[in-house]
């Protein structure tokens, strides 16, 4: 390309150079015609190998590029395990407030974590573990485990934090 | 006494592990757990590496956070109209010196070329004087392709940098679809914005150059020798690639907000039957699930019109620059014609004009590319969450 366009311009001004020295009369008109159908010639010297480009491009022998991208599936895993996360986090926040109202505990005092397995495709807690601190300590930790035994029939065990 | 210390060693000896084992602590660690929408996904700081850098250092640190609300607080101050002045007026000031130090050369070359003409008379010959102008024309072709070659790099420099967005955001705009349960508007957006990429990539970077090259070289042709009349052949040009270009984006256009709209009902539509893995347990605890669907909602729409707003501000940020420099070079062009046209130096006015032209084809080319991605981020801001 950068050839084609230093061929233009030196063309143009080769021309216009060879129209400044054109001595006079009726051999300037030719030899400004010829300087013109040469720079014409220049002009459409491209268009030899846009043609054949053109003539595919039409019959649609064009491929675009590939990008790996996901698909409907793998964005279908990706909301499942947003889900998930969302849920499972919602359910913990659950269980500490049923805790904290059942044993009048307080926000602070009072924390869960909640381990997961997969049983069938679906999510059920294995273990809870209910962390408890501040004047929560005091509380009777047998009661919380077997009322959390009872709710969601997993283990469940308490810890001084 | 042996005996009783003994049996005390003992006794302590025994108990000793049986308390350990009753009294040990259960200690386990613990992951650290966001809610949906705290922390933004990780294709959030590649989209941020693909913005240059001299644009990045404009930018507030909090942008760079993967906090929602820490960016969201810096969206916030991107989108006031003083830091978007004080940024355009930044960047207007850097450019209007480089413009001020092409006019005056200019001004300089059109004077001379003016004050030959007046003598030529005095020459006594009329093919000095011609050559005198043509040696006129020669010096400002030069200082115009040298200072035009810049110009048509930062327009490369541009699409490449809207290239590298595009395939940044690609990730980034799936995720965040996906998160909100619009999975087919995520395979839409992607799709189309893959598309817009193989486009620009193969037919638009490719072909602005060698189109703008031609265009300049028929300019040349014709201010050189003004009896080879390739003006209206350029301007056929110029219309009809301006419009090619323009027809391509708007199908582009219509395409993606058409899927990603359609895409978007028919997710709602979809899940309305969606299922926790957790849900059936929730109301055991006490919660609900459409409190939670309610949650999730309002946190994925606000992470999406925070991304979604912040990649549009980013977009203008990283259009301004080429916009203001191609804009102020125009200005600049036109400014020379106006004072060629007053000297009486058809000429060199003619070149400046079609050069001016040219920059502004270039505006336009760059803004109708833009439009695409503008399009892609304000369909992602405002989505319909599909969960809520």
């Amino acid at each position: 390309m950068q050839t084609y366009f230093l061929a233009l311009i030196s063309t143009a001004f080769l021309a216009a150079l060879v129209g400044l020295l054109a001595p006079g009369g009726g051999l300037a008109k030719y030899i400004k015609l010829l300087t013109s159908l040469l720079l014409l010639c220049v002009l459409l010297s491209p268009i030899q190998d846009a043609i054949p480009a053109l003539q595919a491009f039409l019959n649609g022998e064009w491929e675009l590029p590939e990008l790996d991208l996901p698909n409907e599936d793998s964005y279908k895993e990706e909301l499942n395990q947003a889900l998930e996360g969302a849920s499972t986090l919602y359910f913990t926040q659950m269980l500490t407030q049923t805790l904290q109202a059942e044993f009048s505990i307080d926000a602070e005092d009072l924390r869960c974590d909640v381990r997961w397995s997969t049983e069938n495709e679906a999510l059920r807690p294995t273990r809870v573990t209910v962390i408890l601190s501040g004047r929560a300590i005091w509380k009777d930790p047998e009661a919380i485990e077997r009322f959390v035994k009872e709710l969601l029939e997993c283990d469940c065990v308490c810890a001084i934090e | 006494m042996n005996l009783r210390s003994t049996f005390q060693k003992i006794l302590l000896l025994l108990l000793g592990p049986v308390l350990l084992l009753t009294l040990s602590l259960n200690v386990s660690a613990e992951e650290e757990s966001h809610e949906i929408g705290e922390e933004l996904p990780e294709e959030y700081l590649d989209f941020l590496e693909a913005i240059p850098e001299d644009i990045a250092e404009l930018l507030p640190e909090e942008l760079f956070s993967k906090n929602t609300d820490e960016v969201g607080v810096a969206v916030q101050e991107m989108s006031r109209f003083s830091y978007l002045l004080h940024t355009l007026l930044d960047l207007i000031g850097l450019r209007l010196q480089d413009c001020l130090q092409i006019l005056a050369p200019l001004c300089g070359i059109l004077i001379l070329s003016a004050v030959c003409r007046t003598l030529k008379t005095s020459f006594g010959s009329e093919g000095l004087a011609k050559a005198f102008s043509f040696c006129a024309t020669l010096l400002i072709t030069v200082a115009l392709i040298r200072w035009s070659s810049r110009s048509l790099e930062s327009v490369t420099d541009y699409f490449s940098t809207l290239n590298a967005l595009t395939t940044a955001s690609i990730p980034l705009m799936g995720a965040l679809y996906a998160m909100g349960g619009n999975v087919a508007s995520a395979v839409a957006a992607s799709g189309g914005l893959s598309l817009f990429l193989g486009i620009m990539e193969n037919l638009v970077s490719r072909s602005i150059l060698p189109f703008c090259g031609i265009c300049m070289a028929l300019a040349l042709v014709h201010a050189v020798d003004a009896n080879l009349r390739t003006g209206s052949l350029l301007t056929t040009l110029k219309k009809n690639y301006t419009t090619a270009l323009s027809f391509l984006m708007m199908l582009l256009l219509a395409m993606l907000g058409a899927q990603t709209t359609l895409a978007a009902r028919s997710d709602t539509l979809a899940m309305r039957s969606a299922k926790f893995a957790a849900g059936t347990l929730i109301p055991v605890v006490g919660g609900s699930v459409s409190e939670l669907l309610r949650t999730v909602s309002a946190s994925v729409g606000f992470l999406r019109g925070t991304v979604g707003i912040c990649g549009i501000l980013l977009l203008l940020l990283t259009l301004l620059p080429t916009l203001v420099e191609l804009l102020l070079l125009r200005f600049t062009w036109q400014l020379a014609a106006s004072l060629a046209d007053v000297l009486g130096c058809d000429g060199e006015k003619k070149l400046l004009e079609e050069f001016a032209s040219l920059l502004g084809f270039l505006v336009a080319a760059v803004c109708i590319c833009s439009s695409v991605f503008l399009l892609s981020l304000t369909l992602l801001a405002h989505c319909t969450v599909a969960l809520g």
